[in-house]
This record gives structure tokens, sequence and C-alpha cells, in this order.
């Protein structure tokens, strides 16, 4: 039966895990410092560089070169190798590519490349550089999976490739992304850091100024770069490089650089996709030419706006994307997130191990090949008694013994001399032999140097590295725009337009393009077919622009700011969208005032507030810039206390405050001195505790005022019938208040009685509509006339003023939809 | 009334894109989930269905009915996006439960074996129905499958080949993972079902064995399988079904003879038994697919000569932390874990 043994869950999946995670950590997907490959590129490279797939030899087919690292490396799938190999030789995914391809490598259309048994590879001239040096013991060579190769622990790198090409991998529980670099900057980083190893980010970053990927494209901003450098993370945003331009009266977006691992099949399907949404409009055809580099020519519609369309293409579309910089790599066989100076002094450290090992490896030789040498000096000088000697030798062990025993010499010196050709002993030879032996030493003195030297250490990975950037270097690809804005402002992607954004009794708000209600008013605008739920109507009307901003005061001082644009856009006929849905109000929260705010506006400088307690407040509109999502406190109010109305003066306007006692002051603005965002203002009406403002409003001459009390009176008098008077006053009577008509519930300012209607709701949500004609315009203190009839005990507890209605348009206005 | 209910709850979620162009709409069911509704309606010539008055018969009220509520609906859901999101959600949660229960009944309503053979084909069953003498081998890849399947006993030994790295249930949702090939088959295999219907009683193989390649991807595949085990088939796991094959981890050859051993000190033992002068060639194995058939059977297969290693659950709450730190859809927890063990790490693929 079954031998069994036991193991726990947690230790059966720990140790799986572990054994898993950290063999692709350490193995498979993270490159090492020094060389800048995983395992599978080394052995790739090690294995075309072993089996001499070299640039001054004809190329050899993929499939060979895959099966070789396959069964002497990489004991793994196929297909994997050759996808890494494929990569290694694409112009559009390594920077400085590692491998020379022939045939079909695949585009940057995301086509792959044809199958390993037709394309053909050898090493590119660049790799060289990387494996230059590995037979003088350089680097340690390590058993393989079999324990029949040796292979590379690691590659000599003679350059810094961890940089300069980059890599990306998903190992577990980490990533890394490292961004290629133009060989010449890394390597005069490099060196600057020889120069000076204190030298700073800052002064690294006059030599490295950033990535620079194969595929070109702009940088936008060096802020991301910089913070990659320093602590090993950072994001970066590439746009793609593209010109508009106008050829007979068409406009054309050009693109021919996209950002780096964009796929070009992709992009348009995704450009189709959002076209045929209507996400972005104005486009007509999508053009790709990938024949000279990357050409893709997008033709816009007549009406569109090139920089907006451009631009919505940055914000939807991978024509601009983002680039998640992480520096990890293997230090030491560990992974560790570094920055780039980090990198760069650990790369010289290892390029310093590199050349020491070299020396010494050189060294060694001269010194054998020297000894060697001396011991042939020594046969000439005597070399008739050798041949005698060897002559009476029985054997080569006699001989060998002999030379030895006699003339002092080693083993190996012995057996050089056995070897030795006749020819040796013309006199020319020797003088060869003497030659050498004096070279010999003197460069033997030079290596002995070397390794004592430091510095002279350092000289030579200078001048090495100087003749690989002359050798291979070249210009910068990737264009770094310092004065860039990463983010693309909604703005840009949405024309400027006139617009009316109407705002209901009950909250909802809506956008409305407003040359849909230009034939119906003279001028101004109507509101007849402006659709809203049952017991609701449009109380708030506002023309302006998408790019203005609107703020948005509620009754507890709050204001809050939207763009235009950001309020959704609704036909006519619908009702709109509640105003919670766009701003963080409260429960009990709600708009009281809604202004625009236009940066062409320049007489209008001032906001008025006054509050139901009676105190007022300017302040000056530029004082509203900046609003969070969240609001910001517009104007302090005590608690039982809130806030009426807000208008725009222009510094110099008359305003008038009633009150539900019917009285009413009337002053100029500058009475009130102008004060910052997070005060309660000052007093504007003297109130006994009972009595509170019902409006403010800012006056002009021969304006009427309106003025409705809580049992369905009202009535209009002329403006300059209210004596001027002082803030802070108890004002002059506006009305007479009898038990019939009951407190003033209203005030407002009329310019054209014919323009208006009223519109009276009462305290049980009645709501009545009347056109302003109707109401007397009678004396200052008189009660007025009866407007609504009201049943069991209900008040009116709020008027507005509303467009009129202009009923001979209503047919038009039906046409039309 | 339900209609309406569906149809602005649907249009809602689309509207504000908390459902997806590609998701399934709700249904009647997912969104009337725990709700009850009363309607009160005035009605001139009331008929009713049936003595007990149960239902009302007018048509017309329907429609009066279903205009009433889904404007006043709509326009609830629109001033009150907080309590719309909770309310969609809600129904949301309800219909992925549904979907997910669906699917898992249909896997476990096996009609014949032979629409097992046909429709699960890679399973290649035992012929023995006497679930307490059979077992289930789970082999890693087509190609130690082909081998398992020769020299298998077909009597009580049944073998899965699984295609590379099954699916991670513990990041996936039960609804994606019931939809992979590799899963759905594994349950129609075992015949138990999952979650309510869940019946130990029905499992078909006494010992469900995996057997993965002696590598650090062998290792990650038998951690897929542990962590599905677990979280769809937990009581089996918990009674001591699953075992662990232990293929060899190396070969020794010399002369003719070729010996496999099981680990480093079976190694070094039966080195010990060879004379001093015999030359030998050790080698690690890294696949099943190594060795061939007879090697196969012989070696980790055979009930007479296999060594298996027995899964046991000793702490639930520790198995259960286990899984979801190491698979689930947090990275910090397992970067921690593996910075934190590093060391002990026993098996480097290198």
């Amino acid at each position: 039966m079954d031998r069994l043994e036991q193991n726990n869950i947690v230790n059966e999946v720990k140790n799986s895990f572990l054994e898993y995670s950290m063999s692709v950590i350490v193995s498979r997907a993270l490159p090492d410092l020094r060389d800048g490959l995983k395992p599978v590129h080394r052995r790739i490279l090690y294995s075309m560089y072993e089996s001499s797939y070299t640039p001054d030899k004809p190329h050899k087919k993929s499939a060979r070169i895959v099966g070789d690292v396959m069964g002497k490396y990489h004991p793994h799938g196929d297909s994997s190798i050759y996808e890494a190999m494929v990569r290694m030789a694409q112009d559009f995914s390594y920077r400085y590519m590692l491998v020379d391809g022939h045939g079909n490598f695949g585009n940057i259309e995301g086509y792959g490349a044809a199958a390993m048994r037709y394309t053909e590879s050898r090493l590119s001239k660049i790799s060289l550089e990387l494996l230059r040096n590995i037979n003088k013991n350089t680097v340690n060579f390590i058993p393989n999976f079999d324990e029949s190769e040796k292979e590379p622990e690691i590659l000599p790198s003679r350059f810094p490739n961890i940089l300069v090409n980059g890599t990306m991998g998903i190992a577990v529980g980490m990533a890394t992304n490292i961004p290629p670099h133009n060989l010449k900057e890394v390597i005069d980083g490099c060196i600057a850091y020889i120069d000076n190893p204190d030298i700073d980010l800052d002064g690294l970053m006059q030599y490295i100024k950033g990535p620079d990927f194969p595929t070109g494209a702009t940088i936008l901003g060096n802020s991301g770069i910089r913070k990659a450098y320093e602590t090993g993370r950072g994001s970066i945003t590439i746009r793609s490089k593209a010109r508009i331009e106008e050829i007979k009266g068409k406009n054309y977006i050009i693109i021919d650089e996209v950002p780096y691992g964009v796929n070009t099949l992709d992009l348009k399907n995704k450009v189709a996709e959002l076209v045929h949404n209507k996400v972005i409009e104005g486009i007509a055809d999508y053009h790709a030419d990938l024949k000279e580099g990357i050409k893709i020519t997008i033709t816009l519609k007549k009406d569109a706006n090139p920089q907006v369309v451009l631009n919505n293409l940055y914000k939807h579309t991978e024509f601009q994307k983002n680039y998640g910089i992480i520096f990890l790599m293997l230090d030491q066989g560990t992974p560790k997130t570094l920055g780039l100076k980090d990198i760069i002094s650990k790369y010289i450290d290892y390029q310093k191990e590199i050349i020491i090992r070299r020396t010494k490896f050189d060294l060694d030789k001269d010194e054998k090949r020297a000894h060697i040498l001396e011991g042939l000096k020594i046969a000439l000088d005597h070399i008739d008694e050798i041949i005698k000697l060897i002559k009476s030798s029985k054997g080569d062990e006699e001989a060998l013994n002999g030379l030895m025993g006699n003339y002092n010499l080693s083993e190996p010196q012995a057996q050089a001399i056995l070897e030795m050709k006749l020819r040796r002993l013309t006199g020319l030879e020797r003088d060869k032999i003497e030659s050498e032996l004096a070279n010999l030493l003197k460069e033997i003195e030079e290596l002995k140097a070397i390794l004592a030297s430091e510095q002279r250490v350092l000289q030579i990975i200078k001048e090495e590295m100087l003749e690989i950037r002359n050798k291979y270097g070249d210009e910068r690809r990737t264009n770094i725009d310092m004065t860039a804005i990463e983010y693309i402002e909604d703005e840009s992607l949405i024309p400027v337009e006139d617009i009316i954004i109407t705002l209901t009794n009950k909250g909802y708000i809506k956008r409305l393009k407003s040359d849909t209600y230009r034939s119906q008013n003279r001028g101004g605008v109507g509101i007849k077919g402006m659709a809203t739920n049952e017991e609701d109507f449009v109380e708030h009307l506002l023309s302006t622009k998408t790019h203005d901003y609107i703020l948005f005061f509620s009754n507890k001082g709050r204001v809050y700011r939207l763009k235009g644009y950001e309020i959704p856009e609704f036909s006519r006929q619908s009702k709109g969208l509640p105003i919670i849905n766009l701003l963080q109000l409260d429960k009990d929260e709600n708009i009281r005032s809604i202004i625009s705010v236009s940066s062409e506006e320049g007489e209008l400088k001032y906001l008025l507030f006054a509050t139901k307690l009676g105190l007022v407040k300017r302040t000056d509109i530029k004082e509203f810039d900046s609003i969070r999502k969240g609001g910001k406190i517009a104007i302090l109010l005590k608690e039982d206390d809130e806030l009426i109305s807000v208008r725009k003066t222009n510094g110099e306007n008359q305003i008038v405050i009633g009150a539900s006692n019917g009285r009413m002051v009337r002053f100029i603005e500058t009475e009130i001195r102008s004060m910052g965002r997070n005060t309660s203002g000052v007093r504007g009406i003297d109130l006994s505790s009972e009595d509170y403002v019902v409006g403010s409003e800012v006056v002009n001459d021969n304006q009427l005022v309106l003025i409705v009390t809580q049992n369905g009176y009202g009535k209009q008098t002329a403006i300059e019938e209210y004596r001027l008077t002082h803030r802070g006053s108890k004002g002059v009577k506006a009305l007479n208040i009898t038990d019939k008509n009951g407190m003033m519930v209203a005030l407002k300012c009329i310019d054209h009685i014919e323009d208006n209607d009223i519109m009276i709701i009462t305290d049980s949500g009645v709501i009545m509509r009347m056109p302003l004609e109707q109401i007397s315009v009678l004396k200052r203190a008189t009660q007025g006339v009866r407007l609504i009839n009201l049943k069991d005990n209900q008040k009116v507890s709020t008027v507005a003023l509303v467009e009129k209605e202009i009923e001979e348009h209503k047919e038009e206005i039906e046409e039309k939809i | 009334m339900r209609r309406a209910l569906t149809r602005i709850l649907n249009k809602y979620a689309k509207d504000n894109n908390i459902l997806k162009e590609k998701d399934d709409a709700l249904t009647g069911d997912d969104v009337k989930e725990g709700l009850t509704m009363i309607i009160s309606a005035k009605h001139p010539n009331p008929q009713f269905e049936g003595q007990t008055k149960t239902k009302l018969g007018n048509s017309e009220v329907r429609s009066i009915a279903d205009k009433v509520f889904s404007t006043a609906l709509e326009r609830f859901l629109m001033e009150n996006p907080d309590q719309a999101r909770v309310i969609i959600d809600k129904s949301m949660t309800a219909s992925r439960a549904r979907v997910a229960a669906k699917r898992a009944r249909e896997l476990t309503r096996r009609k014949g074996d032979l629409d097992v053979v046909n429709f699960y084909g890679k399973l290649s069953d035992c012929k023995s129905k006497d679930s307490s003498e059979c077992e289930i081998f789970l082999v890693e890849g087509d190609s130690a499958g082909g081998s398992a399947i020769k020299c298998r006993n077909s009597m009580t030994q049944a073998i899965l080949p699984l295609r590379g790295k099954i699916l991670n249930v513990e990041k996936a949702r039960l609804d994606r993972a019931l939809s992979n090939e590799e899963i759905k088959t594994i349950i129609t295999a075992f015949g138990t079902g999952i979650g309510e219907e869940f019946n130990l009683e029905k499992l078909r193989y006494n010992k469900i064995i995996i057997m993965t390649d002696a590598d650090v991807d062998g290792s990650h595949i038998r951690v897929l399988l542990l962590t599905l085990f677990y979280r769809f088939f937990r009581p089996i796991v918990e009674a001591g079904h699953v075992y662990a094959a232990q293929p060899p981890l190396f070969v020794i050859k010399h002369g003719k003879t070729i010996k496999y051993v099981l680990n480093e000190q079976e190694r070094d033992e039966y080195l010990e038994t060879l004379s001093p002068n015999t030359k030998y060639d050790i080698m690690r194995m890294k696949g099943l697919g190594e060795m061939d058939a007879e090697e196969l059977n012989e070696t980790t297969m055979d009930i007479e000569k296999r060594v298996l290693r027995q899964i046991t659950v000793e702490d639930t709450m520790a198995a259960d932390d286990t899984f979801s730190k190491l698979m689930g859809e947090e990275v910090e927890p397992r970067r921690t874990f593996i910075e934190e063990n590093a060391v002990y790490v026993e098996n480097l693929d290198v």
C-alpha cells in the first residue's frame, strides 16, 4: 500500500508559494542591476555568442538559436525564449537592439514575428559590448541545469544596459518597469559620477535628462522623472508627436510618434470606438501608414476645432499615456528599488570588479609567458650543452629532469624548451625573444600599477565607456517638454459656447444651448416648453458660457462652484438633474442664488450677501477664485441665521433690503467695506428679534420695487419713493401692514414689467402665475391689492420672477421639436 | 409594478455606468429580493381573480400603477444618488449570486457517464464505480498526462490533465471562476457539487492526487489547486482526501542502471551502497515528462511503490488566513510575507 507522509495545508501552501515566488523574483522576472538582463535574455545572448552567431557572420535560423538556448541553459517553453529574442530585435521595443534580426520580427501595429522557423538572427554589434571580456575570467561561471554546461552568472556589460535598454517584468508581489535611456547621456552621467562621486541628483540630471524611448514622442514635464530618479518610483506622461495641418481648407492631425509600448492597431480601434460612441466628435477619417516610421493621418470634419479634437485624443486614447517608472532590480540577488545615483554607483563598482579581474587575468597570462621566455632565454644561452643533454637522454622524462636539475628551470620552462623549434636558434629569433620579454615585463609592470591604483581602474572604465559612447551613441529621440501641462484641462476639450443654465425651485438643474431660444424673445430668454415636475418651475435662469464659472450659494452660507460645461446638457423638454448629483449638499441645504463669473466681466467685482437676520457683507469676487468640490464658506452665519441672497455689484451700486415688518433700507454699497470670505458681515438693517429679511436687491433708477405679503397682497412702487438712508438703519416704511395683508414675504426689483411674470408659491405648495402688468403700481405706504385668494389659512411662502411666456411662439417651438 | 421596478433600476444603472455594457441586465428576481410592496388603488369597478380575491383583475390598473410608480421611482433615484447606489449595488449582488448558483447547478447535473466523457473530454475516468477505491490524478500539462494515462491502472485511477496554470479562485469572482473550463471539469469530475448543494457523500474518488512537476511552476500549480479545493471543496480537504504525488527528485545513472530517488537523503543513502569505483551521473529531475510511462508508474503512481503526501487541515483560521494573504487581491501582505520568509526558501529554480 501507499507510503504516506502528511503535511499541513498551511505549510504546504506557504512553502510551495515561497518556492515559486522567490524563483520568479530572483531568477525569472527581474533584471540584474549589473547587466540589466533577465536570465532568459542573458542565456540567449551568451548562447549566441558561444555559437558565434556574431555580426561578422551570416544570420542563423532563429529556431536553431532557441533550441540551443533551451537545451543548454534554459529548460522552459520555447515560445518564451523566442518572444524574448524577438523583442531584443524590435526597433520599437529596444532603444539599442541586442539582436540583429532578419525577416518579419513584427511591427508596432501589434503583429507578432513570423514563426521561428522562418526568421533568422545574430548578435547585434552593441551586444558584443555586453559580452566583451567574458573570456578573461571577469565573471563567474556556474553549472547549467543538468550540469553538463557552464553558463555565466552575469555578463560583463561594458555599458550600463540596465538604464540604456530598460526592461519590464511582473514578478509575484512586485513588478519592475525601467524605461530605456540615451546611451550618450547615461555614459556621460556615469563619467560625471566617476569624476565626482559626490555629485548630486541635479548634477546627474544635467547629463541624464530622462528616459529616451525608441518610439520617440514627448515626455511632459520632468517632476515625475526627478521623483523616479530620486526614489526609484515615479510616473511620467508621454504624449504623441502631433501636428495640425491645413490642406485645401481641410484640417488634418498628423501623428508621427506615439508613446512607448502603444500598439497602433489598438489605438485605431479605440479611436473608432470613441467616434462611434460620440465621445469624440469631428473625426472624418483615420489612416495609418507604417512605411517610414509611423504616420497616422486623422482627417477632420469641416466644423471641428482641431485643437479640441487633438486634446480629446490625448485624453481618451493612448496617444497620451502614463508610464509608471519602477526601478526595481536585483542587487546582490535581492530585489531592490533604487534611485538613479545608487544604480550608477553600483554599476561603476561592478565595472571596477570587471577591470580588476580582467587585469589580473592578463597579468597572470603575461607572467606565465614571461616565465617561459626567461626559460627560453636561459636555454639559448646554453644551447649547445642543452642539445647535448637532450640527445643523451633516453626519454622525455630524463630530458625534462635533466633540464630542470641542471639549469634551475621550472617544469613549464623545461617543457617549453623541449618543444622549441629549431628555427628559434637563429640570431633573429633570439632578438625577438628578448624584445618580447622586455615588452612583457613592461606590460606586467603596467598591469601591476593598475591593480595598485583605483584611479587607474576608473580611468580605464572611463576610456572604454567613452569608446562605446562614440561608437554607438546617437541623438535623443524623446523630447522632454518642460513647459507642458500634464493634465489636459477638460476646458480644452470643449468648445466655448453660449449656454443657459436653469435651476428649478425644487433643485433640478440643466444646461441648454442658448441658440435654442434665440428665436423666441427679443434679446431675452423664454421658458415656454421648459418641462419640470409638477409643482415645480424654473426659478433661476442664467445666461453664461461653457467655460465660465458658476457659483452656487446655499442657505447655509456655503458656496459651490461648477464650470458651465460641468452641468449636464439636456433637451428643452427634459427636467434636468437634481443638483444634489453635482454638488455635495447637506440634506436641508438648498441653493439660494446662482451667479456666473466670467473672466471677461471686468466691472462686476463684488458680491453682496444679505442674511435673514439683517446682516450684509460685501466681498471681492476674487475671493472665490478657488473653491474645492466640497464647497467653501461664503459667509459665516450665526446658528439661526440663513443666507437670503447674493448679488453681483459693480462697486457703486445701490442696495435695497426689505424686511418682514414692511420696512426697507436703500443705501449705497460703499457703506459696507469689503471683507474676506470667512467673515460674517455688518448690520444692513436694524430689526427687532421677531423680524427678518425677506429680500435684498441691487437697484437702478427707474426701477419698480415689487412687494408681496403673507396673505397674498402685493404692489409695485417706484424706487424713487424710497429715500436713500444708511446701512444699519431701521429703514423707511415700504408697506402698510394690516390684519388683512399680513407680513411682507418678498421683495423684488423690476426693470420692465412687460418682460416678467410672477410666481406666487404658498406654504402648501400651490403655485400661481400672473403677469406683472396686472399688479398695480401704488404709493409707498399702502397695503397693496389682492393677488391671490388663499383658502384654509394658507400663507404665501415665496415669490419668484420668471421670464414671460410668449404664446405666439409656441407653434414655432413645436415645429422645431 | 415589478416590471417597472426592474426597468427603471436597469435604466438608472446603465445611465450612470454602474452596470456596464457587457453586463447582463438585472432581472425582476434580483431587484425584488427582500422587498415588500403595498399598492393602494381605488377602483369604481374592481374585478378579482378567484374567490379569495387575491388578485385584482382589472388590467388598466396595471398600466396606471406602472406609470405612477416609475415616474416617482425615477425621480427618487435622481434626487437621492446615495440611496440609489445602495439599491443598485444590492441588486447586483443578488444578480451575481443568482448567476453563480445557476452555473454551479448546471455543472453537477450529470446525466450519464457517456455525457461526461464526451463533454469533458480531458478526463480519462476509471472503470470502477466504487468511490472508496477510485483515485483521480490532476496532472500538470498534456506532456505528462499522456504517460500517466498510458501507465495508470485504468480500473481505479482516473487522469485529468490540466493545461498550464489554473485560475486563481481567490482573486476571481465566483461567476468567472465557474465559467473557467478547467474548473468546470474539476467540479463535474468530483461529483460533489459546490456551495449550498455540496455533498461529500457524492465524492467520486477517495483520493484526489495532485501530480505536478518537481519544479517551481509545479509548486505554483499545486498552490493554485489547493486554493481551489480549499475554497470550493473544503470538506474534501478537511476529510483528508487530497494528496500530493511525490515524483522523484533525482535520477542516478551508473552503468546501465537508472535509479530514481525521492530526496537528498535517499540519494545519499543509495550512493553509499555503490562501490567507490562506480562512475555515476546525478541529475535533478525537472518535469514528469522526463520519465517514460513505465518509470512514471514505478516511481509516482503505482500504489505499491509510490509515496503520497496527504494534505491535512489542522487550523482552519490559519489556513483561511494563508490563502487570503498569499493568493488574495491585495499585494502588500504578499510582499511582506515574501520579504519575511525569503531566507527560509528551500528549492530555488535558477
